[in-house]
Protein backbone atom coordinates (compact mmCIF):
# COMPACT_ATOMS: atom_id res chain seq x y z
CA UNK A 1 0.00 0.00 0.00
CA UNK A 2 1.24 3.43 -0.93
CA UNK A 3 1.65 5.94 1.99
CA UNK A 4 -0.84 8.09 -0.66
CA UNK A 5 -3.74 5.58 -0.84
CA UNK A 6 -3.06 4.54 2.98
CA UNK A 7 -3.32 8.69 3.90
CA UNK A 8 -7.03 8.68 1.50
CA UNK A 9 -7.78 5.60 3.29
CA UNK A 10 -8.04 7.39 6.49
CA UNK A 11 -9.52 10.30 5.27
CA UNK A 12 -13.43 10.46 5.21
CA UNK A 13 -15.02 10.18 1.74
CA UNK A 14 -16.23 13.60 0.75
CA UNK A 15 -20.05 13.62 0.01
CA UNK A 16 -21.60 13.36 -2.84
CA UNK A 17 -22.98 16.88 -3.22
CA UNK A 18 -19.62 18.51 -2.89
CA UNK A 19 -18.24 17.09 -6.26
CA UNK A 20 -19.02 19.22 -9.30
CA UNK A 21 -18.30 18.51 -12.99
CA UNK A 22 -16.08 21.26 -13.39
CA UNK A 23 -13.84 19.78 -10.33
CA UNK A 24 -13.90 16.45 -12.21
CA UNK A 25 -12.90 17.71 -15.37
CA UNK A 26 -10.00 19.52 -13.67
CA UNK A 27 -9.32 16.30 -12.50
CA UNK A 28 -9.41 14.15 -15.31
CA UNK A 29 -7.17 16.57 -17.18
CA UNK A 30 -4.40 16.66 -14.56
CA UNK A 31 -4.46 12.68 -15.11
CA UNK A 32 -4.09 12.90 -19.03
CA UNK A 33 -1.26 15.25 -18.52
CA UNK A 34 0.56 13.52 -16.48
CA UNK A 35 -0.46 9.96 -18.16
CA UNK A 36 -2.24 10.19 -21.32
CA UNK A 37 -5.77 9.75 -22.34
CA UNK A 38 -5.25 5.86 -22.35
CA UNK A 39 -4.33 5.61 -18.49
CA UNK A 40 -7.67 7.84 -18.04
CA UNK A 41 -10.52 5.50 -16.19
CA UNK A 42 -12.88 6.16 -13.75
CA UNK A 43 -11.68 4.64 -10.89
CA UNK A 44 -8.51 6.38 -10.63
CA UNK A 45 -10.24 9.70 -11.40
CA UNK A 46 -12.08 8.94 -8.35
CA UNK A 47 -9.42 7.91 -6.50
CA UNK A 48 -7.77 11.45 -7.08
CA UNK A 49 -11.12 13.49 -6.02
CA UNK A 50 -11.41 11.34 -3.04
CA UNK A 51 -14.57 10.00 -4.16
CA UNK A 52 -16.32 7.09 -4.54
CA UNK A 53 -16.41 5.76 -8.63
CA UNK A 54 -20.25 5.96 -8.68
CA UNK A 55 -20.29 9.95 -7.54
CA UNK A 56 -18.55 10.31 -10.26
CA UNK A 57 -20.42 8.15 -12.77
CA UNK A 58 -23.44 10.19 -11.06
CA UNK A 59 -22.42 13.36 -13.22
CA UNK A 60 -20.88 11.42 -16.63
CA UNK A 61 -22.30 8.24 -17.18
CA UNK A 62 -19.65 7.01 -19.11
CA UNK A 63 -15.55 7.63 -19.36
CA UNK A 64 -16.86 8.49 -23.65
CA UNK A 65 -18.95 11.00 -21.75
CA UNK A 66 -16.50 12.53 -19.92
CA UNK A 67 -14.17 12.93 -22.65
CA UNK A 68 -16.51 15.18 -24.72
CA UNK A 69 -16.45 17.74 -21.59
CA UNK A 70 -13.02 17.52 -21.50
CA UNK A 71 -12.51 17.82 -24.97
CA UNK A 72 -15.16 20.76 -24.83
CA UNK A 73 -12.85 22.43 -21.81
CA UNK A 74 -10.01 21.87 -23.66
CA UNK A 75 -10.90 23.38 -26.78
CA UNK A 76 -12.98 26.15 -25.05
CA UNK A 77 -9.10 27.23 -23.16
CA UNK A 78 -7.28 26.66 -26.80
CA UNK A 79 -9.46 29.32 -28.50
CA UNK A 80 -9.42 31.73 -26.09
CA UNK A 81 -5.61 31.60 -25.28
CA UNK A 82 -4.88 32.35 -29.14
CA UNK A 83 -3.18 35.32 -30.61
CA UNK A 84 -5.95 37.58 -31.82
CA UNK A 85 -6.35 38.04 -35.88
CA UNK A 86 -4.50 40.75 -37.18
CA UNK A 87 -4.87 42.98 -39.54
CA UNK A 88 -2.83 43.23 -42.33
CA UNK A 89 -3.68 41.69 -45.55
CA UNK A 90 -6.41 38.41 -45.74
CA UNK A 91 -4.04 36.36 -47.16
CA UNK A 92 -1.22 36.67 -44.88
CA UNK A 93 -3.34 36.51 -41.61
CA UNK A 94 -6.02 33.81 -42.58
CA UNK A 95 -2.66 31.80 -43.07
CA UNK A 96 -1.46 33.22 -39.80
CA UNK A 97 -4.56 32.56 -37.92
CA UNK A 98 -4.64 28.81 -39.34
CA UNK A 99 -1.12 28.58 -38.03
CA UNK A 100 -1.49 29.69 -34.84
CA UNK A 101 -4.48 27.33 -34.37
CA UNK A 102 -2.09 24.26 -35.45
CA UNK A 103 0.27 25.30 -32.91
CA UNK A 104 -2.46 25.58 -30.19
CA UNK A 105 -3.30 21.85 -30.73
CA UNK A 106 -0.18 20.53 -30.52
CA UNK A 107 1.12 22.21 -27.59
CA UNK A 108 -2.31 21.97 -25.78
CA UNK A 109 -4.27 18.69 -24.94
CA UNK A 110 -6.79 18.75 -28.10
CA UNK A 111 -5.34 17.27 -30.58
CA UNK A 112 -4.37 13.92 -28.19
CA UNK A 113 -7.98 14.13 -26.90
CA UNK A 114 -9.04 14.24 -30.49
CA UNK A 115 -7.19 11.14 -31.48
CA UNK A 116 -8.74 9.52 -28.34
CA UNK A 117 -12.18 10.54 -29.05
CA UNK A 118 -12.66 12.11 -32.79
CA UNK A 119 -16.22 13.67 -31.76
CA UNK A 120 -13.98 16.00 -30.30
CA UNK A 121 -13.19 17.60 -33.41
CA UNK A 122 -16.70 18.75 -33.87
CA UNK A 123 -17.78 22.34 -32.36
CA UNK A 124 -20.24 21.93 -30.29
CA UNK A 125 -23.43 24.55 -29.98
CA UNK A 126 -22.06 25.65 -25.86
CA UNK A 127 -18.66 26.23 -27.71
CA UNK A 128 -20.37 28.37 -30.16
CA UNK A 129 -19.65 31.50 -28.33
CA UNK A 130 -16.10 31.63 -27.79
CA UNK A 131 -15.33 30.18 -31.73
CA UNK A 132 -17.95 32.37 -32.91
CA UNK A 133 -15.59 36.10 -32.57
CA UNK A 134 -12.72 34.53 -33.70
CA UNK A 135 -14.30 33.61 -37.07
CA UNK A 136 -15.98 37.03 -37.17
CA UNK A 137 -11.96 38.44 -36.65
CA UNK A 138 -10.81 36.01 -39.74
CA UNK A 139 -13.76 36.82 -42.02
CA UNK A 140 -13.67 40.76 -41.45
CA UNK A 141 -10.50 40.01 -43.15
CA UNK A 142 -12.25 39.97 -46.27
CA UNK A 143 -14.01 43.06 -45.66
CA UNK A 144 -13.33 45.54 -49.35
CA UNK A 145 -11.72 42.90 -50.84
CA UNK A 146 -12.50 40.77 -53.93
CA UNK A 147 -13.01 37.99 -51.90
CA UNK A 148 -16.74 37.28 -51.28
CA UNK A 149 -18.27 36.26 -47.85
CA UNK A 150 -19.10 32.84 -48.93
CA UNK A 151 -15.32 31.88 -50.90
CA UNK A 152 -13.68 33.35 -47.80
CA UNK A 153 -16.00 30.88 -45.89
CA UNK A 154 -15.22 28.08 -47.36
CA UNK A 155 -10.86 28.98 -47.34
CA UNK A 156 -11.59 29.05 -43.34
CA UNK A 157 -13.11 25.58 -43.30
CA UNK A 158 -10.99 24.10 -45.62
CA UNK A 159 -7.99 25.51 -43.89
CA UNK A 160 -8.78 24.17 -40.54
CA UNK A 161 -10.17 20.90 -41.28
CA UNK A 162 -5.96 20.47 -42.72
CA UNK A 163 -4.15 22.42 -40.24
CA UNK A 164 -6.71 20.09 -37.44
CA UNK A 165 -6.20 16.56 -39.86
CA UNK A 166 -2.47 17.13 -39.52
CA UNK A 167 -1.62 17.85 -35.97
CA UNK A 168 -3.47 14.26 -35.62
CA UNK A 169 -1.35 13.08 -38.18
CA UNK A 170 1.69 14.34 -36.57
CA UNK A 171 0.64 12.59 -32.73
CA UNK A 172 0.13 9.61 -34.81
CA UNK A 173 3.82 9.59 -35.81
CA UNK A 174 5.51 10.56 -32.96
CA UNK A 175 3.77 7.85 -31.01
CA UNK A 176 4.97 5.17 -33.10
CA UNK A 177 8.40 6.07 -33.64
CA UNK A 178 10.39 2.97 -33.09
CA UNK A 179 13.76 2.75 -34.05
CA UNK A 180 13.41 4.09 -37.90
CA UNK A 181 11.68 7.05 -38.58
CA UNK A 182 9.06 7.03 -41.79
CA UNK A 183 11.53 8.98 -43.27
CA UNK A 184 14.84 6.88 -43.08
CA UNK A 185 12.47 3.43 -43.97
CA UNK A 186 11.36 5.28 -47.47
CA UNK A 187 14.96 6.76 -48.29
CA UNK A 188 16.38 3.57 -47.73
CA UNK A 189 13.51 1.51 -49.86
CA UNK A 190 14.49 4.38 -52.03
CA UNK A 191 17.86 3.30 -52.23
CA UNK A 192 17.63 -0.26 -53.71
CA UNK A 193 15.70 0.90 -57.01
CA UNK A 194 17.13 1.05 -60.82
CA UNK A 195 17.98 4.70 -61.30
CA UNK A 196 16.03 3.83 -64.79
CA UNK A 197 12.80 2.18 -63.70
CA UNK A 198 12.30 5.41 -60.95
CA UNK A 199 14.90 8.09 -62.69
CA UNK A 200 12.36 10.97 -60.76
CA UNK A 201 12.67 8.63 -57.25
CA UNK A 202 16.34 8.08 -57.91
CA UNK A 203 16.93 12.09 -58.83
CA UNK A 204 15.77 13.32 -55.45
CA UNK A 205 17.77 14.72 -52.65
CA UNK A 206 16.23 13.65 -49.59
CA UNK A 207 13.11 11.19 -50.44
CA UNK A 208 12.04 10.84 -46.98
CA UNK A 209 10.78 14.15 -47.19
CA UNK A 210 8.16 11.84 -49.41
CA UNK A 211 6.61 11.12 -46.08
CA UNK A 212 7.57 13.69 -43.74
CA UNK A 213 5.19 15.62 -41.51
CA UNK A 214 7.03 18.95 -40.89
CA UNK A 215 5.54 21.87 -39.37
CA UNK A 216 6.92 23.57 -42.25
CA UNK A 217 5.16 21.85 -44.97
CA UNK A 218 1.65 22.28 -43.90
CA UNK A 219 2.46 26.02 -43.25
CA UNK A 220 3.68 25.94 -46.95
CA UNK A 221 0.32 24.29 -48.17
CA UNK A 222 -1.85 26.91 -46.44
CA UNK A 223 0.37 29.40 -46.99
CA UNK A 224 -0.14 28.17 -51.26
CA UNK A 225 -3.98 27.81 -50.27
CA UNK A 226 -4.36 31.88 -49.64
CA UNK A 227 -1.69 32.78 -52.53
CA UNK A 228 -3.68 30.59 -55.06
CA UNK A 229 -7.53 31.62 -54.38
CA UNK A 230 -5.92 35.04 -54.68
CA UNK A 231 -4.68 34.34 -58.22
CA UNK A 232 -7.39 33.11 -59.01
CA UNK A 233 -9.12 36.10 -58.49
CA UNK A 234 -7.14 38.09 -60.02
CA UNK A 235 -6.88 35.79 -63.45
CA UNK A 236 -10.39 35.67 -63.30
CA UNK A 237 -11.22 39.48 -63.29
CA UNK A 238 -8.84 39.92 -66.33
CA UNK A 239 -10.14 39.75 -69.60
CA UNK B 1 -10.05 -21.74 -38.14
CA UNK B 2 -8.07 -20.63 -41.13
CA UNK B 3 -6.09 -17.43 -41.27
CA UNK B 4 -8.10 -16.31 -43.72
CA UNK B 5 -11.13 -16.10 -41.44
CA UNK B 6 -9.11 -14.50 -38.73
CA UNK B 7 -7.86 -11.48 -41.30
CA UNK B 8 -11.34 -11.17 -42.28
CA UNK B 9 -12.97 -10.76 -39.11
CA UNK B 10 -10.35 -8.66 -37.38
CA UNK B 11 -11.14 -6.26 -41.10
CA UNK B 12 -14.80 -5.92 -39.74
CA UNK B 13 -13.73 -5.37 -36.48
CA UNK B 14 -11.75 -2.50 -37.77
CA UNK B 15 -14.04 -1.14 -39.67
CA UNK B 16 -16.35 -1.37 -36.40
CA UNK B 17 -14.36 -0.23 -33.92
CA UNK B 18 -11.06 1.27 -35.07
CA UNK B 19 -7.71 0.17 -35.25
CA UNK B 20 -7.06 1.37 -31.91
CA UNK B 21 -8.94 -0.93 -29.50
CA UNK B 22 -8.44 -4.49 -32.17
CA UNK B 23 -6.90 -6.88 -29.64
CA UNK B 24 -6.69 -10.64 -29.69
CA UNK B 25 -8.87 -11.66 -26.59
CA UNK B 26 -11.34 -9.33 -28.39
CA UNK B 27 -10.67 -11.05 -31.80
CA UNK B 28 -11.86 -14.38 -30.30
CA UNK B 29 -14.80 -13.04 -29.03
CA UNK B 30 -15.44 -12.47 -32.36
CA UNK B 31 -14.61 -15.48 -33.49
CA UNK B 32 -15.78 -17.84 -31.12
CA UNK B 33 -12.85 -19.06 -30.34
CA UNK B 34 -10.15 -18.98 -27.88
CA UNK B 35 -6.78 -16.73 -28.68
CA UNK B 36 -4.49 -19.67 -29.34
CA UNK B 37 -5.85 -20.55 -32.56
CA UNK B 38 -5.14 -16.87 -33.51
CA UNK B 39 -1.63 -17.36 -32.25
CA UNK B 40 -1.62 -20.27 -34.51
CA UNK B 41 -1.15 -18.14 -37.10
CA UNK B 42 0.19 -14.72 -35.62
CA UNK B 43 2.74 -14.32 -33.08
CA UNK B 44 1.38 -10.71 -31.86
CA UNK B 45 -1.23 -8.12 -32.57
CA UNK B 46 1.81 -6.20 -34.17
CA UNK B 47 1.94 -9.15 -37.04
CA UNK B 48 -1.41 -9.38 -37.58
CA UNK B 49 -2.09 -5.69 -38.29
CA UNK B 50 1.00 -5.31 -40.49
CA UNK B 51 -0.61 -8.40 -42.23
CA UNK B 52 -3.62 -6.60 -42.49
CA UNK B 53 -1.67 -2.99 -44.20
CA UNK B 54 0.12 -5.20 -46.34
CA UNK B 55 -3.37 -6.42 -47.62
CA UNK B 56 -5.46 -3.56 -47.59
CA UNK B 57 -2.26 -1.60 -49.48
CA UNK B 58 -2.01 -3.82 -51.81
CA UNK B 59 -5.49 -3.77 -52.78
CA UNK B 60 -6.56 0.18 -51.91
CA UNK B 61 -3.14 0.75 -54.85
CA UNK B 62 -4.78 -2.00 -57.30
CA UNK B 63 -8.10 -0.42 -57.17
CA UNK B 64 -6.80 3.51 -57.85
CA UNK B 65 -6.57 4.01 -61.28
CA UNK B 66 -3.53 4.58 -63.19
CA UNK B 67 -2.27 8.24 -63.51
CA UNK B 68 -2.77 9.51 -67.48
CA UNK B 69 -1.27 11.20 -69.89
CA UNK B 70 -3.47 14.40 -69.02
CA UNK B 71 -2.50 18.11 -68.15
CA UNK B 72 -0.22 17.76 -64.85
CA UNK B 73 -2.91 19.46 -62.50
CA UNK B 74 -5.88 17.92 -64.20
CA UNK B 75 -4.04 14.21 -63.46
CA UNK B 76 -2.97 15.72 -59.98
CA UNK B 77 -6.39 16.59 -58.75
CA UNK B 78 -8.37 13.23 -60.43
CA UNK B 79 -5.69 11.28 -58.59
CA UNK B 80 -6.41 13.07 -55.21
CA UNK B 81 -10.07 12.90 -55.71
CA UNK B 82 -9.46 8.89 -56.32
CA UNK B 83 -7.90 8.73 -53.57
CA UNK B 84 -10.26 10.58 -51.03
CA UNK B 85 -13.23 8.18 -52.82
CA UNK B 86 -11.49 4.78 -52.15
CA UNK B 87 -10.65 5.96 -48.42
CA UNK B 88 -14.28 6.45 -48.12
CA UNK B 89 -15.65 4.04 -50.16
CA UNK B 90 -14.18 1.64 -47.07
CA UNK B 91 -13.97 2.18 -43.62
CA UNK B 92 -10.92 -0.29 -43.03
CA UNK B 93 -8.81 1.96 -45.72
CA UNK B 94 -9.52 5.25 -43.65
CA UNK B 95 -8.48 3.52 -40.88
CA UNK B 96 -5.45 1.83 -42.07
CA UNK B 97 -4.26 4.69 -44.44
CA UNK B 98 -4.69 8.11 -42.29
CA UNK B 99 -4.64 6.77 -38.17
CA UNK B 100 -1.52 4.95 -39.43
CA UNK B 101 0.22 6.93 -41.85
CA UNK B 102 3.74 5.71 -40.43
CA UNK B 103 3.07 2.14 -40.65
CA UNK B 104 2.21 2.12 -44.33
CA UNK B 105 5.53 3.46 -45.33
CA UNK B 106 7.60 1.27 -43.07
CA UNK B 107 10.23 -0.63 -44.96
CA UNK B 108 9.88 -4.28 -45.21
CA UNK B 109 6.40 -3.44 -46.73
CA UNK B 110 7.48 -0.95 -49.19
CA UNK B 111 5.90 -2.78 -52.03
CA UNK B 112 7.39 -1.79 -55.44
CA UNK B 113 3.82 -1.06 -56.90
CA UNK B 114 3.81 1.43 -53.68
CA UNK B 115 7.11 3.16 -54.90
CA UNK B 116 5.84 3.05 -58.33
CA UNK B 117 2.85 4.63 -57.59
CA UNK B 118 4.72 7.72 -55.69
CA UNK B 119 7.09 7.48 -58.85
CA UNK B 120 4.29 8.12 -61.60
CA UNK B 121 2.88 11.04 -59.31
CA UNK B 122 6.29 12.51 -58.97
CA UNK B 123 6.73 12.54 -62.50
CA UNK B 124 3.09 14.28 -62.93
CA UNK B 125 4.93 17.16 -61.22
CA UNK B 126 7.93 16.95 -63.30
CA UNK B 127 6.33 17.09 -66.33
CA UNK B 128 4.53 20.04 -65.45
CA UNK B 129 7.66 21.67 -64.58
CA UNK B 130 9.37 21.26 -61.26
CA UNK B 131 12.59 19.62 -60.17
CA UNK B 132 12.21 16.17 -58.61
CA UNK B 133 12.59 17.87 -55.44
CA UNK B 134 10.07 20.29 -55.85
CA UNK B 135 8.08 17.67 -56.82
CA UNK B 136 8.35 15.80 -53.90
CA UNK B 137 7.53 18.55 -51.33
CA UNK B 138 4.48 19.57 -54.09
CA UNK B 139 3.25 15.64 -53.63
CA UNK B 140 4.17 15.72 -49.73
CA UNK B 141 2.07 18.26 -49.40
CA UNK B 142 -1.12 17.11 -51.44
CA UNK B 143 -0.77 14.03 -49.52
CA UNK B 144 -0.48 15.36 -46.11
CA UNK B 145 -3.62 17.56 -47.15
CA UNK B 146 -5.88 14.06 -48.44
CA UNK B 147 -5.23 12.60 -45.61
CA UNK B 148 -5.89 15.52 -42.69
CA UNK B 149 -8.99 16.24 -44.67
CA UNK B 150 -10.15 12.48 -44.64
CA UNK B 151 -9.26 12.17 -41.01
CA UNK B 152 -11.53 15.37 -40.11
CA UNK B 153 -14.65 14.49 -42.28
CA UNK B 154 -14.38 11.11 -40.55
CA UNK B 155 -13.94 12.15 -37.19
CA UNK B 156 -16.51 14.55 -37.03
CA UNK B 157 -19.08 12.03 -39.10
CA UNK B 158 -19.54 10.30 -36.21
CA UNK B 159 -21.68 13.12 -35.01
CA UNK B 160 -23.97 13.53 -37.32
CA UNK B 161 -26.98 14.50 -35.08
CA UNK B 162 -29.62 17.17 -35.56
CA UNK B 163 -30.41 18.26 -32.29
CA UNK B 164 -26.57 19.61 -32.43
CA UNK B 165 -27.56 21.14 -35.52
CA UNK B 166 -30.39 22.49 -33.94
CA UNK B 167 -28.74 23.86 -30.97
CA UNK B 168 -26.09 25.58 -33.02
CA UNK B 169 -28.29 27.31 -35.19
CA UNK B 170 -29.57 28.67 -31.67
CA UNK B 171 -26.57 29.68 -30.29
CA UNK B 172 -25.53 31.45 -33.58
CA UNK B 173 -28.43 33.29 -33.41
CA UNK B 174 -27.84 34.44 -30.08
CA UNK B 175 -24.10 36.08 -30.81
CA UNK B 176 -25.81 37.18 -34.69
CA UNK B 177 -26.13 40.75 -33.49
CA UNK B 178 -22.61 41.53 -32.95
CA UNK B 179 -21.45 39.59 -35.35
CA UNK B 180 -23.07 40.17 -38.57
CA UNK B 181 -20.70 38.64 -41.31
CA UNK B 182 -20.90 34.91 -39.55
CA UNK B 183 -24.19 35.06 -39.16
CA UNK B 184 -24.85 35.87 -42.98
CA UNK B 185 -23.02 32.78 -43.84
CA UNK B 186 -25.36 30.34 -44.16
CA UNK B 187 -24.93 27.23 -42.07
CA UNK B 188 -21.39 27.74 -41.45
CA UNK B 189 -20.92 25.62 -38.69
CA UNK B 190 -23.15 22.65 -40.62
CA UNK B 191 -20.80 22.71 -42.94
CA UNK B 192 -17.54 22.84 -41.31
CA UNK B 193 -18.61 19.85 -39.76
CA UNK B 194 -20.18 18.29 -43.06
CA UNK B 195 -16.81 19.06 -45.24
CA UNK B 196 -17.44 17.09 -48.87
CA UNK B 197 -16.38 16.45 -51.80
CA UNK B 198 -16.86 19.96 -52.87
CA UNK B 199 -15.08 21.81 -49.87
CA UNK B 200 -12.21 19.33 -50.42
CA UNK B 201 -11.84 19.83 -54.24
CA UNK B 202 -12.10 23.82 -53.77
CA UNK B 203 -9.03 22.57 -51.53
CA UNK B 204 -6.79 20.72 -53.82
CA UNK B 205 -7.50 23.45 -56.84
CA UNK B 206 -6.16 25.69 -54.08
CA UNK B 207 -2.97 23.88 -54.02
CA UNK B 208 -2.91 23.86 -57.39
CA UNK B 209 -3.42 27.13 -57.81
CA UNK B 210 -0.87 28.55 -55.42
CA UNK B 211 1.74 25.99 -56.33
CA UNK B 212 1.65 27.88 -59.61
CA UNK B 213 2.21 30.84 -58.26
CA UNK B 214 5.21 29.32 -56.57
CA UNK B 215 6.75 28.03 -59.13
CA UNK B 216 7.15 30.29 -62.44
CA UNK B 217 8.10 27.13 -64.15
CA UNK B 218 4.26 25.81 -63.96
CA UNK B 219 1.10 26.77 -65.78
CA UNK B 220 -2.35 25.25 -65.53
CA UNK B 221 -2.38 23.35 -68.36
CA UNK B 222 -6.08 22.27 -68.00
CA UNK B 223 -6.92 26.06 -68.66
CA UNK B 224 -7.36 26.50 -64.62
CA UNK B 225 -10.76 26.46 -63.61
CA UNK B 226 -11.72 23.80 -65.66
CA UNK B 227 -10.40 21.56 -63.39
CA UNK B 228 -13.00 22.47 -60.57
CA UNK B 229 -15.33 20.03 -62.24
CA UNK B 230 -13.03 17.21 -62.81
CA UNK B 231 -14.17 14.07 -60.68
CA UNK B 232 -12.32 11.89 -63.10
CA UNK B 233 -12.70 8.49 -61.17
CA UNK B 234 -16.21 7.23 -59.49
Amino acid sequence: VSPRRQSAGNRRRRARGSLSKDEIIDAAIAIIERDGVDKLNMPELAKALDAGVMSVYWYFHSKDELLIAVVERVFQDMINGLEPVGSGPWHEEIVAAATEVHQAMRTTLYAQLCRAQPRGLVVRPSAIPVVAPRLEAELRLFQDTNVDLSQAARLIIVMAAYARGYSLMQLGADDERNGQTPEQAFAGAVRNLSPTKFPTLRAVSDPGAVVSLRDESLYRGLRLMAVGLKADLESARRP
Amino acid sequence: LSREQILGVARQFIETEGLQGLSFPRLAEHLNSGTSSIYSYFRSKGELVATIIDDVTTEMYIRLPKIGNGPWDQEIVSHFVAMRDLLRSTPVYREVFTYRVETVFQGSRMAPFILQRVEDSLGVFVRGGLTPDEAVEALNMFTSYLMAYVLVEHGMEVEGDETIKQLSALAIREVAADLPMLAAIKDFFGEAQALGDELYEFGLNLLVSGLCVEHASLTRGSGGLAVRSGRAVK
